[in-house]
Formats: C-alpha cells, structure tokens, sequence
C-alpha cells in the first residue's frame, strides 16, 4: 500500500550569502527575492539574526549628523565657477611712467635730442630773421612820418596863432 | 538628500556647463555641501583636511565638467571625484588603501593616533551624545575602503550599485567590504544600544 502526501511543503530556499543580504538593503519591500528572504527569516533563526545585525548597524550610521562646511567656502568656490564660465582679459599692466628730464636721459639720447633743438632752431631763425629785421625800421619810417605830421601840424597851428595875434596889435 | 530626484542634479549640471547658469551649479554646492563635507570629514578623519578636500572637490568638478555623462548619476560622479581624491591623498600619506592590507589591518587601535583634529574639542562639541560619539570612533577605526562603503551605504543612503561606480569594484567587492562593516560595527552597535535600553530602564 502506497502512501500519498496530501500537502507537499514548498522547499526552504538556501540561505543567502551574508553579501547577498546586505544587497537586500537596496531593494525595494515589495521586491519578490526581498519578501522571499523575510519569508525564510521567519522560519530561519541565523538569517533573521544576520539581517537584523545588518539593519542595526545600517540604522545607526543614518542617525549620524551631517555637518556644515564653513560658510566661506562655498564663495570661493562660487568665484571660481564663474571665473571658469565668464574667463576675464588678461590686463597688459604697464609700468608707471617715470619723470623724465633731460638730465636723466642716456647720453646718445641726449645728444639726439640736443641735434633735433638745434636743427629747429636754425631753421626757426632761417624764416624769422628777415621779418624781425624788417619790422623794425618800418616801424621807425611810420613813427618819424607820424612825427612829422604832428610837426606840420603844430606849425600850422602856430602861423594861425601868429596871425591871430598879429592881427589883435595892429 | 530627498528633495532632490537624480535626474534633476544631472539637469541642473547641464545646465551649468551648457548655458553657464552658475545659479544651476549653486543650487547643486547647496544641496552637496552637508552630504560631501560630512562624507569627507569621515573618510579622511580631518576635519581641516575635509575642508581642503571639499574646495578641491568642486574645483575639479568644475575643470573636468565636461567628463560628465548624461546617462550617469551626478553623484555617483561626483562621489568618485571625492573618492579619486581621497586616494591621492592616502597615497601621499602612504596610507595603506588595498584589500590586502585591509586584511591585516586588526590594529586598529594604532589608527587613533594618526587623526589630528578628529576628536578635538570644537569636534566633540558638534556630539551630542556619548553613542554617535562612540560610534563614529568605531568608524574612523575601520580601514578606508570599508568605512568609505559604511559611509556611503549607511550615513549618506548611496545605494552599492553606485558605491561600486564610485570605487571601481565589482558589486560583489563591496557588498563584502560592507558585511565586513557590518561585522566590525555590529559589537559596538548592539553595546551601545543594551546600554541605552538599560539606561532607559
């Protein structure tokens, strides 16, 4: 006489390697494996112990406070972004000019500069000359002819007075 | 790090390196600032050269922006600018950084004596309890890859999938390192919370 078995038991699945059940944190509860694994939990005092282990440790390193860099920073780096987006011209900084005198120039410099002033100078006196020459004694002809109208004017006006004078004795 | 989708961190960036909308970049600073800075003040165990790092950090976000994807996430970018920067660092420090050295780094003890800065006075005052105290010298105490995963995974929520963007290693790699984490934290943990219950008692 045969015996059948009316229910026949689902086979316990294997326990899962300790790395497998750390990747369990990742999935999400409704995740087939994942409830399978809860299943066996329930029935597998080790594995439940393991992910327990797991869950606690996990837990407690997400109630570690997160800390505030220093305020400061981020505008450093903010300056920096922008350099990076909005690159500024190089700028040719040029030497601030120096006082230069005639005496502080070096000496072929000098000795140019002294030729160039000559040069002008001569040639200034190559056109002026004969204007200021002339000025002068034009002046003095107008000057004497001036005079000499004045003189003519004043012996006119003297014969007249003679006249009138003359005139009143007879 | 919830009133932002990943989608929108990734659109604002754009924004900023397509149409130089700085306030984009700006709105990304304020919502990175805590989550980053927090992120490297653990990994690094320096407060001072969290600092450092955050400003370097957003430096090179900004002069390799163009090495961003579309199709990534932004943090996991971002994420693994700190993480490459946080190596150099290491690296000029010659901190040990390997899986092997990992292995037989148990001495943690040693490891407190190189973290100036980490448990000074203007630090513990940001402690409000003894337990968050205790817990984040547990973590400092972790060798770097580990810790960086725990940070990532349990203090910032980055899911492994990124982490493993982030640090270059297969999913399988970190999924260890975390139940390495977890075997390393869960003493402390379950002391800290008996405590608490006892206390609460």
């Amino acid at each position: 006489m045969s015996v059948t078995t009316l229910f026949r038991m689902k086979p316990e699945p294997k326990c899962p390697s300790d790395e497998n059940v750390c990747l369990f944190l990742d999935c999400p509860d409704h995740d087939p494996q994942k409830q399978a694994f809860l299943n066996h939990c329930s029935v597998c005092e080790p594995c439940l112990r393991r992910w327990n282990d797991i869950l606690q440790v996990v837990e407690a390193g997400a109630q570690l406070p997160l800390w505030q860099p220093q305020p400061g920073m981020a505008a450093r780096i903010l300056d920096q972004a922008y350099a990076e987006i909005f690159p500024t011209q190089t700028v040719l900084t040029l030497p601030a000019p120096q006082h230069v005198s005639f005496f502080n120039l070096p000496g072929w410099r000098a000795a140019w500069v002294a030729l160039i002033l000559v040069f002008s100078l001569g040639i200034y006196l190559q056109f002026e000359s004969p204007q200021s020459a002339y000025a002068p004694s034009q002046k003095i002809d107008e000057k004497i002819s001036s005079l000499e109208q004045n003189l003519e004017k004043l012996q006119a006006d003297l014969e007249y007075e003679i006249a009138y004078y003359t005139e009143d004795s007879i | 790090m919830s009133d932002m989708i990943p989608e929108d961190q990734g659109a604002l960036f754009l924004l900023y390196r397509e149409k130089g909308d700085v306030s984009s970049f700006e709105r990304l600073m304020d919502y990175f600032a805590k989550p980053l800075y927090s992120y490297l003040v653990r990994y690094l165990r320096n407060r001072h050269e969290a600092e450092d790092a955050l400003q370097e950090v957003w430096l090179k976000v900004i002069r390799q922006k163009h090495t961003y994807q579309e199709q990534g996430s932004f943090s996991a970018w971002i994420y693994r600018i700190a993480h490459n920067h946080c190596l150099d660092l290491f690296r000029k420090k010659s901190c040990r950084t390997d899986d092997r050295e990992i292995v037989e780094d148990e001495e943690g003890g040693a490891v407190l004596d190189r973290l100036p800065g980490f448990f000074s006075t203007p630090f513990e005052t940001m402690v409000e309890n003894e337990i968050i105290s205790q817990l984040e010298a547990e973590i400092a105490l972790l060798p770097d890859l580990i810790r960086e995963v725990y940070i990532l995974r349990a203090v910032q929520g980055v899911p492994f999938k990124e982490i493993a963007d982030i640090q270059k290693a297969p999913i399988g790699t970190v999924l260890s390192r975390m139940h390495q984490a977890v075997q390393r934290l869960k003493p402390v943990v379950g002391d800290l919370l008996d405590s608490t219950a006892e206390t609460a008692g």
